[in-house]
């Protein structure tokens, strides 16, 4: 479970100086739902819901059929240079102790 | 379509976020680095 687990890692990801971000086309009432699941989610979940996608195409991460964004990852530094972007696929997985080892290895 | 890359700038962005705020990237600019993560759709698996 990403979401629930980089909200667990919260502290480690703020001593390096990191604020973590999450985003889907979700409606943010829809964000609201889904977070009081995993008795609440501390990072923001972004709704990315209108104009739909916008963000999404920004980033290279908008899957146009299916009308989702990518299940994606961008680490972007304090200048707002993107240090490190990966797709792992909607279906895919990602680990949230590798997500944080690393932006360790990455962030300046 | 191509994820953005390592050494592009990253583009601005101003979302509205489940805790009642509005995130703008440059909130963060000089101050935190940002681990921005995308995902398809709420109540899916992983």
């Amino acid at each position: 479970m990403e979401i629930p687990g980089l909200n667990s890692l919260l502290e480690e990801f703020d001593a390096i100086d990191t604020q973590v971000l999450g985003m889907s086309v979700d409606s943010k009432f829809s964000h609201k739902g889904w977070a009081a699941g995993f008795s609440g989610i501390k990072f923001p979940l972004l709704s990315d819901f209108h104009p739909k996608g916008e963000v999404a195409k920004a980033y290279g991460l908008w899957l146009e059929e299916a009308g989702i964004s990518d299940r994606a990852t961008v680490l972007i530094d304090k200048k707002g240079k993107v240090l490190w972007s990966e797709s792992v696929t909607p279906s895919g997985a990602r680990q949230p102790m590798e997500l944080l080892a690393k932006a360790k290895s990455l962030v300046g | 379509m191509a994820l953005i890359e390592a050494g592009a700038t990253a583009p601005d962005f101003t979302l509205d976020s489940h805790l009642d705020t509005t995130v703008s990237l440059s909130d963060f600019k000089g101050s935190k680095n940002v681990l921005f993560v995308s995902y398809p759709l709420d109540f899916t698996p992983t």
